[in-house]
């Protein structure tokens, strides 16, 4: 844990060169797992870039009689370049940047029941699959409220983000197999649907030290 | 002072990003994302599908359309077994709806050049003339078939018959007295056929049963020259025969003139006669035989009867034409049985006849065939479209040394060029330039929802049928795939379309006035109740 540290800290070295000192920060929360580093760039701004992981896989198998199951993936991916502002002599600082946003949800319709009408059957195999994968905005807009500043205190300590990834209206893809392959065309509907998720909330908690 | 002014505007900063976030999120019109999304299924697909459509031979028009009648229609002959409804339900005997009739070949089944499959199709209808069409696939698609029948109370020109004519009594099977009964002169040529049944006849029934009772007769003549009569030739002018003379399964007749009789007491139908019947047909004065000889009297002539199960003519003997009392050539000859009668010559037929190659066209064309020689009727085509080749007309089983030509007509019924063909059988094709057209290639989706399941959708797959609103008759559209059939139209206008599915004709009317080349047209259609219930 403590190379990832100083893998992130090493991230702002270039920067630190011009700056007094330099931070690494472990964060957890709505954007997933992450590291930071962070450099002080003079009393009210500090400078940080990170990066968010976080992958989770659920098959949600439904009732024996439900005609589908749900195959869910979370894919978070995002690398940020970002900004405090501390108005105050205080740990309260505005946040703002850039989010390289590589999140992806997929979702997978797994039929499960046969089906036959007149003389032909429909198998679950015959039927195929359905698959969704929302995507957003590769460069968005973050700006956030926050709490705690490496650069003032002690050096271990908690920082808080809470704030807003503008990432633009979700692109959909859709693939479809077997007889469901036409469903498929229903991505602009889908999109059009999700049109109003394009912001994403941000909940990190830190957990900082500085060098 | 300027400390103030420094943590005011930070706070009003602070203040503002707090409003912007609330007003963006109450800004949000939050949708279902499943609102409207369906699964949107395609069906099986048949591979091989038939298209039947049972005409008047009066009028072209579909049997029943206007309502009243309904064609029943039973699939016989070797390949009968593998026949399936769209639905892949085994499935011989069917209830065209409107005179329309769409039914498939078992899957796995692949008919071929080498394997072909055929069948025969067995057509009758309330007031119609029992007929049948031998079937013969030879290709994995959709064929169309065109059935001609005859209304007995709207005769087609060229034809004399009566019906429900009451013929004496018959008493174990023997009647009781002598019968005689003739057609009406046909105005075109002048002709009658003239049936005549002996005293003490035994008549029995398919099952060697006598029959018993009322004897009633429905007879008719088909003239030799007329288009009308000679389309309702049953199952056309190349057949398959039993017996010929020369060995030959398969030839190309041309017929003298032939009759249907059907004779019944009460739901009994007649099938043997002992003694035979007597049947004396006029014979046109202009008939040729098939090398287009004159017919005079001492000519021998092949009498043939039919059996509407198998499709088949069998050869029963040959006839001498001699002078009737008419002033018409005549040719008498005895049945001991009851079916279709016919006074053909033949020749041999060509599998595939010539091609015809139609440039500059892809809309669908119908073809009339006729000898070019003395212009006698010997068959409709349709044309076809295959991938990376011009429209065709091509006949199967075409007669060999006949000289013939070829009547392009439009689906609204229009002549558009006329094509000499001095060998129906040759193997290089004849190109026919069509010129500029107003064809315009549309695609239409057709989807199937149900009442009860709002969240799918079915891409079916069916044959359609087709016609312009005005002129014209119904002929088949070829195959909707997957909810979709891209076609090409003569011109703009109003098109009716239609389909033959589960025992019922659906048809929508279409304004495409207006369409353009690629447009898209989009339909959603229930379907029927019960393959809603089956989803």
């Amino acid at each position: 844990m403590k190379k990832l540290l100083i893998i992130a800290a090493l991230l702002v070295l270039p920067v630190s060169a011009f700056g007094q000192s330099i931070a690494a920060k472990a964060n957890f929360g709505t954007m997933g797992l992450g590291l930071e580093g962070a450099v002080q760039l003079n009393e009210s701004l500090n400078a940080r870039v990170g990066g968010n992981f976080f992958n989770f896989s659920y098959l949600y198998e439904t009732g024996a009689n439900d005609e589908f199951d749900v195959d869910g993936k979370l894919k978070f991916g995002m690398f940020s370049a970002l900004v405090d502002f501390f108005p105050y002599k205080s740990n309260f600082r505005l946040t703002g940047g850039l989010i390289y946003n590589n999140n992806a949800v997929e979702i997978g319709l797994l039929p499960k029941q046969s089906y036959t009408v007149g003389g032909d059957t429909y198998s679950p195999d015959e039927l195929g699959t359905l698959d969704a994968e929302v995507t957003f905005n590769k460069i968005a807009p973050y700006l956030a409220l926050g709490f705690g500043n490496p650069f003032s205190g002690s050096s271990f300590g908690m920082n808080m983000d809470i704030g807003w990834i503008f990432q633009g209206s979700p692109k959909i893809t859709m693939v479809a197999e077997g007889l469901l392959e036409p469903s498929a065309e229903q991505a602009p509907q889908l999109e059009k649907n999700m049109s109003w998720w394009n912001g994403y909330p941000v909940f990190t908690l830190s957990f900082y030290y500085r060098f | 002072m300027k400390n103030l002014t420094y943590i005011l505007s930070a706070k009003g900063l602070i203040l503002g990003m707090f409003i912007a976030v609330l007003l963006y999120l109450t800004a949000c019109d939050i949708t279902d994302p499943t609102d409207g999304i369906r699964a949107i299924l395609n069906t099986k697909e048949r591979t091989t599908t038939v298209s039947v459509i049972f005409r008047d031979s009066n009028t072209g028009e579909p049997v029943g359309f206007n309502g009243g009648t309904t064609v029943t229609a039973t699939v016989t002959g070797r390949d009968a077994d593998k026949v399936i409804d769209l639905l892949n339900r085994s499935k011989t005997s069917f209830d065209a709806a409107k005179g329309f009739l769409s039914f498939a070949i078992v899957d796995e089944i692949i008919p071929g050049q080498s394997q072909p499959l055929q069948f025969n199709i067995v057509a009758s209808a309330n007031g119609y003339i029992r007929t049948s069409v031998p079937v013969t696939l030879t290709e994995k698609r959709n064929t169309p078939i065109d059935v001609y029948m005859v209304n007995t109370a709207s005769l087609p020109r060229g034809v004399q018959g009566q019906t429900n004519r009451n013929i004496g009594t018959v008493t174990n099977g023997r009647l009781t007295t002598p019968q005689s009964f003739t057609t009406q002169a046909d105005q075109t040529t002048n002709t009658r056929a003239t049936f005549q049944i002996a005293q003490n006849t035994l008549i029995r029934d398919a099952a060697g049963n006598n029959l018993q009772g009322d004897l009633r007769v429905d007879y008719h003549q088909f003239n030799s020259r007329d288009t009308e009569s000679l389309q309702s030739f049953p199952g056309g002018f190349s057949a398959q025969v039993e017996n010929a003379p020369n060995g030959a399964e398969r030839v190309f007749f041309t017929t003298g003139g032939f009759s249907s009789v059907s004779i019944y007491a009460g739901t009994q139908r007649a099938r043997t006669f002992d003694p035979p019947i007597q049947v004396s047909i006029e014979l046109d004065s202009q008939v040729r035989d098939h090398q287009n000889n004159v017919v005079t009297a001492g000519s021998q002539v092949p009498i043939w009867s039919y059996n509407d199960e198998t499709g088949t003519w069998a050869f029963e003997r040959n006839a001498t034409v001699v002078q009737g009392a008419n002033g018409n050539l005549e040719v008498a000859f005895e049945a001991d049985h009851l079916s279709w009668w016919n006074i053909d010559w033949y020749g041999n037929a060509c599998a595939n006849g010539v091609r015809v190659n139609l440039l500059n066209n892809n809309s669908q064309l119908k073809g009339k065939l006729l000898r070019a020689d003395n212009n006698n009727f010997l068959g409709w085509a349709a044309s076809r479209n295959l991938p990376g080749t011009p429209n065709f007309i091509q006949f199967q089983w075409a007669p060999t040394n006949v000289a013939g030509k070829l009547e392009l007509y439009n689906m609204s019924d229009q002549l558009l060029a006329t094509v000499d063909l001095p060998n129906l059988c040759s193997t290089t094709p004849v190109d026919i330039d069509l010129g500029e057209t107003t064809e315009i290639e549309v695609t239409f989706r057709g989807v199937g929802t149900c009442a009860n399941r709002d969240d799918i959708e079915i891409r079916p797959n069916f044959p359609a049928f087709y016609r312009p609103q005005t002129g014209g008759t119904w002929l088949s559209a070829g195959s909707v795939v997957n909810g979709e059939l891209q076609i090409t139209l003569p011109s703009p206008g109003i098109y009716l379309f239609g389909a033959y599915f589960e025992d019922d004709f659906y048809q929508y009317t279409l304004d495409l006035s207006s369409a353009e080349d690629g447009d898209l047209f989009e339909r959603t259609v229930d379907l029927p109740q019960n393959v809603c219930n089956d989803l």
